[in-house]
């Protein structure tokens, strides 16, 4: 088949609206708000780094990259490093090696542009496995910490006990949700216990100044997310996104914690977590469990700092390890934007991009949250 | 009992080629390039990740696997099969 690649151009923006029912939603009006808040207001790029095919006259695919700004070192030197996101292909056209043609286009043209790297941190099981087999390397997982309330660890033992015997009704019988009103707002507790917590503020809005100036956005020796105020009150503006926030320290707050909730409301991710001291930063952990009573609640555990691991072993935190490909995987993929160098030479301020410990990562960093 | 599996990862990738619309032009031989060729697409390499992992009835770790350099014969599959897993 024949396909035009093209770069994104104003005019598209009603078609990539109804393309992304694939992918985001239903609603036109909310992929039009979405992308606008993503590519178009994106504070780190001057025009959209999102790239469609066109065939017989109309959008079939499209593969974006937004900007996310790092960081590394003392003196804070600077780098745009886009991220692949929104990979859509509409399905008579699957299979057809889109996928590989756009992303060749997509690496020839920021190559051009001057970004010697780009990274993956939402990639969906299909786009990890086909990564990995055109030049993308995996730096590692980023590890799924995962606290479930007692209720629903006693569902999942009896969710295996049931697919022993009787695999095809475990569904029907176990994976209900406990508290149908609490998956529907999964912040329903969260903002019923506001103004319970003397040490702590339950918010549902962010606050970019205050946020800012805590201090331990990352290790100095690590390549970290560049936080101001602009850059948060931007991130935390997305249309699709539920938040919530905790904070500590009153009027000039020394620690924050952010959460979201996932579409269907059945996880909620920790996805920034910062502050002053580790005191401060186990009240705020406590905090949040305690108000929120979520089902399930995780977080991005690789890049942390070994006192905060265990903090989080100490509230019941624990590793998960997906069952096989199609469940997908949390990793960081990374790749040099043009060919011919070894994964040992992909590096910034000395530090190798193809390992997780020159970096400090939060899920706030990926598109997914 | 490789015979035998040889034969079923053979159908399968077969039947996926196929399915795609792509024409084999003849035989799938052991040899014959899957993933540089681009017989198989992005959706193909995730159908083949999975074939593994039922057929070995293990999970694959993605942060360990280069599938241009892992799968990308048949030889190499069953090469990736019998010494990785």
């Amino acid at each position: 088949m024949d396909y035009e690649i093209l770069r994104y151009r104003p005019e598209f923006l009603p078609e990539i609206a109804a393309l992304q029912r694939h992918l985001w939603g239903h609603s036109d009006t909310v992929n039009t708000a979405y992308f606008e808040w993503k590519h178009v207001h994106n504070p780190f790029v001057s025009e959209p780094l999102v790239y469609v095919a066109r065939h017989a006259g109309r959008l079939v695919a499209m593969r974006a990259f937004w900007g996310m700004l790092w960081e590394v070192g003392e003196s804070g030197e600077q780098v745009l490093i886009p991220s692949a996101a929104d990979t859509v292909i509409v399905p008579e056209h699957r299979d057809r090696g889109l996928f590989a043609r756009l992303t060749a286009a997509a690496l020839a043209d920021l190559a051009r542009a001057g970004h010697a790297y780009v990274i993956n941190l939402s990639a969906s099981p299909a786009t990890i496995v086909s990564c990995l087999a055109s030049g993308w390397r995996s730096a590692g997982r980023l590890q799924v910490f995962v606290r479930r309330s007692a209720p629903r660890r006693f569902i999942r033992e009896l969710r295996g006990v049931f697919r022993q015997h009787v695999p095809r009704l475990d569904r029907r019988l176990v994976d209900a949700p406990q508290s149908h009103r609490q998956v529907l707002d999964p912040f329903r507790a969260f903002d019923a216990a506001a103004g319970a917590h003397k040490d702590v503020e339950l918010a549902t809005q962010p606050r970019p100044d205050a946020m800012a100036a805590v201090a331990g956005y990352g290790p100095a020796d690590r390549l970290r997310p560049v936080r101001n105020a602009q850059i948060l009150a931007w991130r935390l503006s997305n249309p699709v996104a539920r938040y919530r926030f905790v904070f500590h320290g009153g009027a000039q707050p020394d620690g924050h914690l952010v959460l979201h909730a996932s579409r269907s409301g059945e996880t909620v991710c920790i996805v920034d977590w910062r502050a002053a001291n580790e005191a401060v930063q186990a009240k705020l952990l406590r905090a949040a469990i305690e108000a929120g009573r979520f089902a399930r609640l995780s977080i991005w555990a690789a890049t942390l700092s070994e006192q905060t691991r265990a903090m989080l072993h100490d509230h019941r935190f624990a590793i998960e390890v997906p069952s096989g490909v199609r469940e997908g995987d949390d990793v960081l993929l990374v790749r040099a934007t043009r060919d011919g160098t070894s994964h040992d030479e992909w590096k910034i301020a000395g530090l190798s991009l193809a390992s997780l410990t020159s970096w400090r990562i939060d899920m706030i960093d990926s598109d997914a949250h | 009992m490789k015979t035998a599996r040889r034969e079923r990862l053979a159908l399968f990738l077969r039947e996926r080629i196929e399915s795609a619309g792509k024409d084999l032009d003849g035989a799938l031989g052991s040899n014959t390039s899957l993933i540089r060729s681009h017989l198989l697409d992005s959706l193909g390499l995730l159908h083949l990740a999975a074939w593994i992992e039922d057929e070995t009835r293990k999970p694959l770790d993605v942060t360990d696997i280069d599938p241009a350099a892992d799968w990308d014969t048949i030889a190499d599959i069953e090469h990736f099969i019998d010494t990785r897993i």
